[in-house]
């Protein structure tokens, strides 16, 4: 073990103390083997020695935590053949099998046992399985539908009408659960949900504008718009060349000047439009005969791209005219406020339910 | 007034030697008395022990004591009255009135106090207290000297307060097993027969600070104590070690003994080490290594394999469990080792004491699992807990069925499977509905008696519940209910089917005992908190707690048994062979469970400043390792451990430290990988004679092999063939279900066939499918819902109700207005409902809201419909037209026998068109359906051809004319949801309802059916109708996607028909059943058996030899037709 030479990054990342350390690497470089020896280390630190039940390491899996610990392990006894008197290795073998060496799972689960009077949990829970809990989630969607129904509440009414098929409901059941899941996911749940909400509060175009993933679309588009910039310009360079196909330049000229135009444009429509009008109004390559047949055929393919580019750019982010999605984002609000507030009811009930 | 130590390592014969010099000084002092004392676990043992040893084989002045048994022994000498013991259970209802009568003068566990599981970690937390020799007032003295801040001093507080109740409440009524320890403390002095006494203590690991006081007071009043203790020999007893060391709780425990003996000025005796090779190792050089090396630094590792130590590495733990089965067998056939010298320990008893049982009863080693076995969930609590839920929740079924399926109530099980039918199938769900007489229904007869007399059991308690007061009440309540279900016979009766039935013999002996368990609890909860008002609600969690608390332990049926025991609790001796089983990582060692009131930071807080509590998770960790070597040096010839590679689901497991610890020591010590079991023939000396294994065998071969040749010679020779036939025929099931004889099968369907299109539609699909539906009359569970089949009938009876008043007023579809249809279609659904199809969705506000739904579909559904019929010249006249036994749909079969077809033909439209009347045969579906030639061709789409054919027929006589086919189409009834529209969105919908199936070709035909394809001038090139599957190419003929036909390939089509109707009738009235899905497409994804209800019935299993699908050929129209054409005529089948 003590044969292993480490790189410099992994000596440092040995060495550094008291500060939070992000280790990221390729698979199989060697993270754990750092890890295991920077836990060695601060275990076997003579000034500041620290014991293993005060570490905590977490993995993912229980085989990942085992492995952890062999590993462990096995420097420890590779250690300890060296040095068998040492009380202070003595102590970490024997302290070993019951560290904090745990899946993020079980963690969680110590957390919660130890301050369970904190928290608004019977001291006597336990861990539900799996099918227990379908059932008992199963239980309080059915009430949770029945009384809803009878509530006749407009939005949750909206909701039903909008996505439930003609034979059933279960569509219901399964969007709450997605949701849950999707909801769980994040520390807030109910803050989160109720934020999702916002996505469909949006009362005008220039609100749309605005919009989160209106402008992650924006980008995307000019990235796009960009991409086919540098095609254009390198089909005219190839035209512009000494034997280039001269014939096609006044027409890549002009499209690269319009696409360079787009490049400039900042409104999402204004975009679309242009480059709907672009497409449409594609002229033809000239016909005559050029001089270079490879620097003809390379520039046409560079222009094929951009081509292509463009009707991916429409199809892909202009299918619906922005008021159009405008008015589906607003038919949708009442539907989308019925299933999170049911969403939410049921996060309530299911929690009681647990109790 | 001497102490006297013996030392040993484990193994090292520390008892042997004390029980001989007890035994000894015994004879010798015949006057005296002598007492030893043991962990309650070694009681049984140790008292075998010392008669064997005694020469007399008679203990007269040697007592065998544990220290409860010693209390007790004093409190009658010095003639104490002692106030009833209040266990675990009474402690918790005690404490929990505690806390809601203090919740408000608690500090920060104040939000705690309201949680049901609090009171049961109060409890604990005092407990700990008492044996600790923590009294409240040391409490209230430590609390002086914490900071007046802070969760540790607000906690403690709280604790005192709670404490000091609980000693109040109990005062001068109870005591509990902590105080009596107290108690025997400060009386031992009065007791004279203590005086004089030699007393031995041995097996305890350590003792708590109560029991150190009891020790001081011994020490003063004894002739002699002698102690046994667990130390290597080269320590010297009473040095300070370090807290990890293997030997460290010993030292502690000589340390703090040592210190009791001084204050009683007790002398001490020189200290017997018992050095050398242990005694229990002398046969085996491995153990004794093992025992050397264990844990100890530095160590010795050994070359040498050693041979009486094995780590096996196993599948999953239940082949752990058969690999230690199969070895107990071996070793005991090897060295003739009786059960009892066998053992099996684990940190996992939950998991494996269960498997470890299966096994072993299957390869008839008798055992005992060392565990206490919880009785929640056990018939009687079932009942119990349902019987309170009933009121609870409003007679929800199944509360109702909690109870019911308890097998305690007067009800059988066939009444109450009955019962559970009606109650499914019609929505019994309230006190109200169960109160009325069944009355719906062919069951209603026999289920009603049933009825009344569950409400006879029920309706008493239901009654004595809303009458209650309090608890006390509540409680009486349900002990009459119990008593009048006579329960406690039903207990006793259940237990001996039980014990005849050898199902679960370990756990049959307890069930008495939960009825007394029972019993007290009622017992405590009158006497601890009857006056309390509660809720039934509340009542009913206050009992499930009290109820989860009980466990039943078990007693050891037999002396010859393997014992299965948890690597902590359980106290092993004399033992040859022991194994450990999963020995993986956080199963063994048992990792600690943290909680608690107080924490471990709080805890070492506390020791730092003179408070030990009980030991931290680190201590307990050092402590565990301790306990780990004592196991692994109990046995004398033979340790085995093994592990599991992952957990029954299949995760992965890793093993434990412990392997990489051994394989120190022991550096040849190889892990073996599980032999694959299967090749084992050592299977063959099973308590089933290796039936099993012989069938294992013939199963995984596909030619006999001649070690399986061999078997069989044997088997034949030794059994008879019925034996071996019932074991011989599981190998080669294959599902061939017993040809029915003709005789049989006229006998079970009469000689003239009746049924459904569909019915042998389904035996086009799987002859078996038909047999235990049309034949057997096996039928799915009904439930009291609204089901797509409900479904489905609501809109055929809507739809056919629309059609008729369309007829009564004379209107044409075509003609109503949109206003005018609207309000009909929402008539005629409404009318439908109130009907008796509609029943099932007035039952909850959901199905009602459903109703809405689908008038909305139903609307769209009619409003394209009408424009269907407004663009043709066909006009909706028949619906829901039943047929039965028509000439036209009865088939000869010959012998006398006959098909008759019956059904019903949900629309037919007719038109004139050229003079000639032509008909369209339309069947409504909810789902999508395709017209297939594949499946029209092999059977499987029969209901059009029929449908045509039995309108045809009808129509001709009707108009004594001829009458034409103008098409057969499925029609759907949908409300379809709209994407990508391009062009206007309602000819997009109007789209989405187009039929599908055939039509007639004739261009006048197709004109009449869609007036947009054309007119009597002719056909419109190029286009495409939205109504019938049809387009026209440029040259006004229909394209190759048109599903079209001539009137000639129809008839052809009936006519395939017939001939498979034919067929199927003389199979079935054949007896043919078999299990023959079809496949559907060549991918597989799709087989008669995907839909089918009895799918589970047959046991068909694609992978299983002798099952197979049978296949069908992919046909198009063309070939389909070619295929026909080239049979035509034919009628041979």
């Amino acid at each position: 073990m003590s044969e292993i030479r480490w790189t410099d990054e992994q000596e440092t990342v040995l060495r550094l103390r008291d500060k939070s350390i992000l280790v990221s690497a390729a698979a199989g470089s060697g993270k754990t083997a750092v890890l295991v020896e920077r836990i060695l280390r601060h275990i076997m630190d003579e000034e500041h020695p620290v014991d293993l039940d005060r570490l905590l390491v977490v993995t993912f899996t229980r085989a990942a935590a085992a492995q952890m610990k062999e590993r462990i392990r096995e420097a420890l006894f590779a250690k300890l053949k060296v040095d068998p008197g040492n009380p202070r290795l003595q102590r970490q073998e024997m302290l070993l099998a019951t560290a904090n060496i745990t899946t993020i799972d079980s963690f969680c689960l110590q957390v919660v046992r130890e301050h369970v009077q904190e928290l608004p949990i019977d001291p006597g829970f336990r861990v539900v399985d799996e099918k227990e809990l379908e059932l008992l989630s199963r239980e309080v969607i059915e009430d949770l539908l029945e009384d809803c129904y009878e509530a006749q509440d407009p939005k949750f009414l909206a909701f039903i009408d909008a996505y439930a098929d003609m034979r059933n409901d279960d569509v219901a059941s399964d969007m709450i659960l997605k949701l849950v899941r999707a909801a769980n996911a994040q520390p807030w749940p109910e803050k989160w949900l109720l934020k999702s909400l916002k996505s469909f509060e949006i009362n005008s175009l220039e609100e749309l504008a605005q919009t989160d993933w209106m402008q992650a679309g924006l980008s995307q588009v000019k990235r796009g718009l960009s991409g086919m910039y540098s095609l254009a310009a390198l089909a005219k360079e190839i035209a512009e060349e000494a034997d280039g196909p001269e014939m096609y330049l006044p027409l890549l000229t002009e499209e690269c000047d319009a696409i360079e135009a787009m490049c400039q444009m900042d409104d999402y429509a204004q975009i679309g439009e242009a480059l709907a009008h672009f497409v449409s109004s594609l002229g033809r390559l000239s016909t005559k005969r050029g001089t270079n047949e490879e620097k003809k055929e390379e520039a046409k393919a560079l222009r094929n791209q951009y081509k292509d580019r463009a009707k991916e750019i429409l199809a892909r982010y202009y299918a619906q005219e922005l008021p159009d999605v405008l008015v589906d984002l607003q038919e949708m609000r009442a539907p989308m406020e019925g299933l999170i507030a049911l969403t939410l009811q049921y996060l309530e009930r299911f929690a009681e339910a647990k109790r | 007034m001497s102490l006297q130590w013996i030392t040993g390592s484990s193994g090292a014969g520390k008892s042997y030697v004390a029980y001989r010099q007890v035994i000894e000084e015994a004879l010798a002092r015949p006057e005296e008395r002598f007492f030893v004392l043991v962990p309650e676990q070694f009681s049984l043992q140790t008292q075998k022990t010392i008669v064997g040893l005694h020469p007399r084989k008679g203990i007269l002045n040697i007592d065998l004591l544990t220290f409860a048994r010693l209390g007790y022994r004093v409190f009658d000498a010095v003639g104490m009255a002692e106030d009833p013991v209040l266990d675990d259970t009474g402690k918790v209802l005690v404490l929990r009135r505690i806390l809601s009568e203090q919740q408000e003068n608690l500090t920060v566990l104040s939000s705690s106090a309201g949680k049901s599981g609090f009171a049961s970690e109060v409890k604990s937390m005092i407990s700990e207290f008492s044996q600790y020799n923590v009294s409240p007032q040391i409490l209230s003295e430590l609390l002086e000297e914490l900071s007046q801040t802070g969760t540790l001093s607000g906690k403690l507080r709280d604790l005192l307060l709670l404490y000091g109740e609980f000693q109040k409440a109990l005062s001068g009524k109870y005591t509990t097993t902590e105080w009596m320890m107290q108690e025997l403390a400060d009386r031992i002095e009065e007791a004279s027969f203590l005086r004089g006494a030699t007393v031995l203590l041995d097996g305890y690991t350590g003792f708590t600070p109560q029991q150190l006081v009891v020790l001081r007071k011994l020490f003063a009043v004894c002739r002699k104590v002698i102690i046994t203790v667990t130390l290597d020999p080269n320590e010297t007893p009473g040095e300070k070690s370090e807290e990890h060391t293997l030997f460290h709780l010993s030292q502690e425990t000589i340390r703090l003994v040592r210190e009791q003996a001084i204050l009683a000025g007790c002398e001490e005796e020189e200290i017997q080490t018992i050095g050398g090779t242990p005694y229990r190792f002398r046969e085996s050089e491995d153990l004794a290594t093992l025992e050397k090396n264990l844990y100890r630094y530095p160590w010795v590792p050994s070359e040498e394999t050693p041979e009486d130590i094995a780590l096996i590495s196993c599948k999953n733990p239940l082949t752990e469990a058969y690999v230690v089965a199969e070895k107990i067998r071996a070793y005991a056939r090897e060295f003739g080792w009786k059960y009892n010298e066998f053992a099996v320990v684990t940190g996992d008893l939950g998991t494996y004491g269960r498997l470890l049982s299966g096994a072993f009863r299957q390869m008839g080693i008798p055992c005992f699992v060392d565990q206490n076995e919880e009785v929640f969930g056990s018939p009687l609590p079932e009942f119990l807990m349902g019987a309170l839920r009933i009121v609870s929740e409003r007679f929800k079924p199944q509360y109702v069925f909690q109870m019911l399926r308890s097998g305690l109530t007067a009800l059988t099980r066939e009444e109450v499977d009955l019962l559970e039918n009606y109650v499914r199938a019609h929505g019994v769900r309230s006190l109200a509905a169960w109160s009325r007489p069944f009355a719906y229904g062919e069951d209603a007869q026999v289920c009603e008696p049933i009825r009344v007399k569950w409400m006879e059991i029920i309706s008493p308690f239901v009654a004595e519940v809303k009458e209650a007061q309090n608890a006390a009440d509540l409680t009486r309540a349900l002990y009459q209910l119990m008593e009048s279900q006579e329960a406690f016979q039903t207990l006793a009766e259940t237990k001996e089917g039980w014990e005849e039935e050898a199902l679960r013999p370990e756990t049959s002996t307890s069930f008495e005992r939960i009825y007394a368990a029972v019993l007290h609890l009622f017992d405590q909860i009158i006497a601890l908190m009857g006056e309390e008002a509660l809720s039934v609600h509340d009542y009913a969690k206050v009992l499930e707690e009290g109820l989860r608390a009980i466990s039943v332990g078990q007693i050891p049926g037999s002396a010859n048994q393997v014992m299965i025991g948890d690597l902590k609790r359980t106290r092993l001796k004399d033992i040859r062979a022991l194994f450990v089983v999963g020995v993986n990582d956080g199963v063994t060692p048992a990792p600690g469970s943290s909680g608690g009131i107080l924490t471990d930071r709080e805890k070492e807080k506390l020791k730092d400043l003179g408070l030990t509590l009980a030991p931290t998770r680190k201590e307990e960790s050092y402590q565990d390792i301790f306990y780990l070597y004592m196991n692994l040096t109990k046995p004398e010839r033979k340790l085995v451990m093994t592990l599991a590679r992952s957990d029954a689901s299949g995760k992965l497991l890793r093993p434990s430290g412990v392997i990489a610890k051994l394989q120190q020591i022991f550096t040849k010590l190889p892990l073996l990988q599980d032999e694959d079991r299967n090749d084992d023939p050592s299977a063959l000396l099973r308590e089933d004679d290796g039936l099993s294994y012989l069938v294992r065998v013939l199963r995984e071969e596909e030619e006999p092999s001649a070690f399986s040749e061999e078997l069989m010679r044997y088997y034949a020779a030794h059994f008879s063939e019925e034996e071996l036939e019932d074991w011989i025929a599981g190998i080669y099931f294959s599902g061939d279900t017993k040809k029915l004889t003709p005789e049989e099968a006229i006998q079970l369907y009469g000689e003239h066939l009746q049924g459904s299109v569909t019915k042998l539609q389904d035996y086009a699909g799987c002859p078996f499918a038909y047999y235990a539906g049309a034949g057997l009359l096996l039928k799915e569970r009904r439930d009291y819902e609204a089901s797509p089949v409900d479904l489905g009938n609501l809109l055929h009876e809507a739809m056919c109700r629309f059609g008729r008043a369309c007829l009564s007023r004379g209107i044409s579809w075509g003609s109503l207005s949109d206003e005018e249809r609207d309000s009909l279609a929402e008539q005629c659904l409404q009318e439908a409902v109130s009907g008796e199809s509609g029943e099932v969705f007035l039952q909850d506000h959901r199905s009602e809201y459903l109703i809405k739904r689908l008038s909305h579909t139903f609307l769209r559904t009619m409003e394209v419909l009408c424009r269907q019929v407004a663009e043709s010249d066909f006009e909706p006249l028949r619906f829901e037209l039943p047929f039965d036994r028509i000439p036209e749909l009865t088939y000869d079969l010959g012998e006398g026998k006959k098909l008759s077809l019956r059904g019903k033909i949900d629309r037919i439209d007719l038109a004139e068109v050229d003079g000639k009347t032509y008909l369209k045969v339309l069947d409504y579906k909810t789902g999508a359906q395709k017209y297939d030639w594949t499946r029209m061709y092999y059977g499987l789409q029969m209901q059009l051809p029929v449908y045509l054919k039995g309108a045809l027929s009808g129509e001709s006589r009707l108009s004594r004319g001829e009458v034409h086919p103008a098409g057969i189409f499925y029609s759907r009834i949908q409300d379809p949801y709209l994407s990508d529209v391009k062009g206007d969105p309602k000819d997009a919908f109007y789209g989405k309802f187009q039929v599908d199936g055939l039509a007639n070709e004739t261009p006048r035909v197709l004109a009449a059916l869609d007036h947009n394809l054309g007119d009597a001038e002719g056909l419109n090139p190029g286009v495409k109708s939205l109504q019938i599957p049809v387009s026209l190419k440029k040259d006004g003929t229909p394209d190759v996607h048109s599903k079209v036909i001539s009137e000639i390939g129809l008839k052809k089509v009936l006519d395939r028909t017939d001939h498979n109707l034919k067929r199927m009738g003389k199979e079935i009235l054949d007896g043919v059943n078999e299990i023959a899905p079809m496949q559907f497409d060549a991918s597989g994804k799709s087989d008669a058996c995907s839909y089918c209800s009895y799918r589970d019935v047959c046991g068909f299993d694609a992978r299983l030899g002798g099952f197979g699908y049978r296949k069908m050929k992919k046909l198009e129209k063309e070939e389909a037709l070619q295929r026909m054409a080239a049979e035509g005529g034919e009628e041979d089948v």
